[in-house]
Formats: structure tokens, C-alpha cells, sequence
């Protein structure tokens, strides 16, 4: 399959990562790199809209897990929205859920941010 | 009873998931048939990063076995690489590893945690043969 995808949207210093496709050890480094590019060039404020991500392996969560410490880092932030509910259960068994701001979708997890 | 011959690389790892979705049909629910397809995956792709080296060759292949018992379903993977047993990694600290940026690390703990059985043994002629189980649920419960 390779039809995973990455739309980057920016909006009043917020940039929404709209992914598509599998998370998983083949497409993960693609993620990787586009979330330190961003981190790196200061634009630490991030949203990762889930919604059409239907799997998510380990590679994928310690992925977003190393953007959301990054970002923290720089003064930002990295937002999850519109978890699936396969998706959502793996951070819940990682214990990861309580690391994110998990929100419904990209506009509320815009909110403060 | 399903055997599948895999090229050690990570784009094969789609074509296994499509195959162990199809395997599995509706035996088990969303959630659970999801945790079973991470886990194999896991195993797989932690085999396809370590097995062969970095320069794997066409004949470092990794099979997997798939078989349906009246009470389980169970999936073996098997290599030719150097003997290692990560059942017996120890369990990550997932408190450090929340603050850290390592990206890796975590696929072992998911499918020794979502999965009932995980069993390492030398395979015959060399290699490994990592064996994973699910039970199959009761009528009516658990």
C-alpha cells in the first residue's frame, strides 16, 4: 500500500499535519522527518489530524510521542485530533494517551494551543 | 493452516497485515483483531530491522505460519538470523520513555502485552522461531 499521504496546512502560526494512510516502521520516518523539519525551524506549534489514520504501529506512537517532547521543548506544542478508535486503544495500552492533548477534531485542538 | 514467504523489508509489511486481516475474518472483534494484527506486526518488523544486518540479500527471508486451533489462533515467525530472544527484554520504563525522544523501543512490549502467548525457540538449522497466541473467545463471554 502506498497511500499514506501528509497535507501541511499553516494557520496564524499553527500547522496541521493532516495524515492519511498506516502509520507504521515503513511510512513513520516520513512523519519523523517532517516533524523535526518543523521543530527545527521553529514552528513548534503543531496539530496531528489523525481522522484518517485507521493503523497506527509502535513506530508511529514513539514517533508523535518524540515530536510532542520536541515540540515541548521549543515552546510548542504537538496536538493529536481525531483518534480512531484502534488507534486511540494502542495509546491507551501505551499509557500515552495522558501524554497528549487529544482533542475530537483539528479545531478544538487548536484551542489555547 | 496459511503459510506466507517474506522479503526482509518493510514494504512487505502491508501485504502481511492484508493477509492476517483476511486470516483472522471476523473471529474476533475491531478492537482485538487490531491488537492481534499490531502484534504480529511488531514482531515482524523488529525482525526485518535486526535479523539480516542492514544490507539484507534475496535469500534472507522470514516465514510466517498462521493456523486456527479449535481454542486459538497462533502465528509463527521464523529467521535464519543470528539466535536472540526478545521475550526476554526487559519490560520498557514507559515513564522515561514519555520524557525521552526515543522513537523505538516499544513494539516488544506491545505484542508480549496484547497478545496470551509469545514464545521464543532456536529454529531448527539455525535462526529463530517466535511463536504468538490469542485465545479465541467463548460463546457468550470473555
Amino acid at each position: 500500500m502506498s497511500d499514506f499521504q501528509i497535507q501541511k496546512t499553516e494557520t496564524g502560526g499553527i500547522t496541521v499535519l493532516a495524515i492519511r494512510g498506516k502509520l507504521d516502521a515503513r511510512t513513520a520516518p516520513t512523519l519523523s522527518g517532517e516533524l523535526k523539519g518543523l521543530v527545527g525551524t521553529g514552528h513548534a506549534r503543531i496539530i496531528c489530524d489523525l481522522s484518517e489514520v485507521n493503523y497506527i504501529a509502535s513506530a508511529g506512537v514513539g514517533t508523535l510521542k518524540a515530536g510532542l517532547v520536541d515540540a515541548r521543548k521549543n515552546g510548542g506544542d504537538l496536538r493529536l485530533a481525531g483518534l480512531q478508535k484502534e488507534v486511540q486503544d494502542i495509546f491507551d495500552v501505551l499509557g500515552f494517551t495522558k501524554l497528549f492533548t487529544i482533542a475530537a477534531d483539528v479545531n478544538a485542538a487548536a484551542q489555547g494551543l | 493452516m496459511q503459510l506466507l514467504r517474506i522479503s526482509c523489508d518493510v514494504s512487505e509489511l502491508g501485504r502481511v497485515r492484508d493477509a492476517i486481516t483476511d486470516f483472522l475474518g471476523d473471529t474476533f472483534d475491531r478492537i482485538d483483531t487490531n491488537r492481534i494484527i499490531l502484534s504480529v506486526d511488531e514482531a515482524l518488523a523488529n525482525i526485518v530491522e535486526h535479523a539480516y544486518g542492514k544490507h539484507p540479500n534475496e535469500s534472507d527471508v522470514i516465514d510466517l505460519l498462521m493456523e486456527r486451533f479449535a481454542d486459538r489462533v497462533q502465528f509463527s515467525l521464523e529467521d535464519r538470523g543470528p539466535v536472540f530472544d526478545p521475550t526476554h527484554l526487559p519490560k520498557p520504563n514507559l515513564e522515561e520513555h514519555a520524557k525521552n525522544t526515543n522513537e523505538g523501543g516499544l513494539g516488544v512490549f506491545l505484542y508480549m502485552t496484547l497478545m496470551d502467548g509469545a514464545r521464543h525457540e532456536t529454529r531448527e538449522g539455525g535462526g529463530n522461531r517466535l511463536t504468538l497466541t490469542k485465545k479465541i473467545p467463548t460463546a457468550g463471554g470473555a
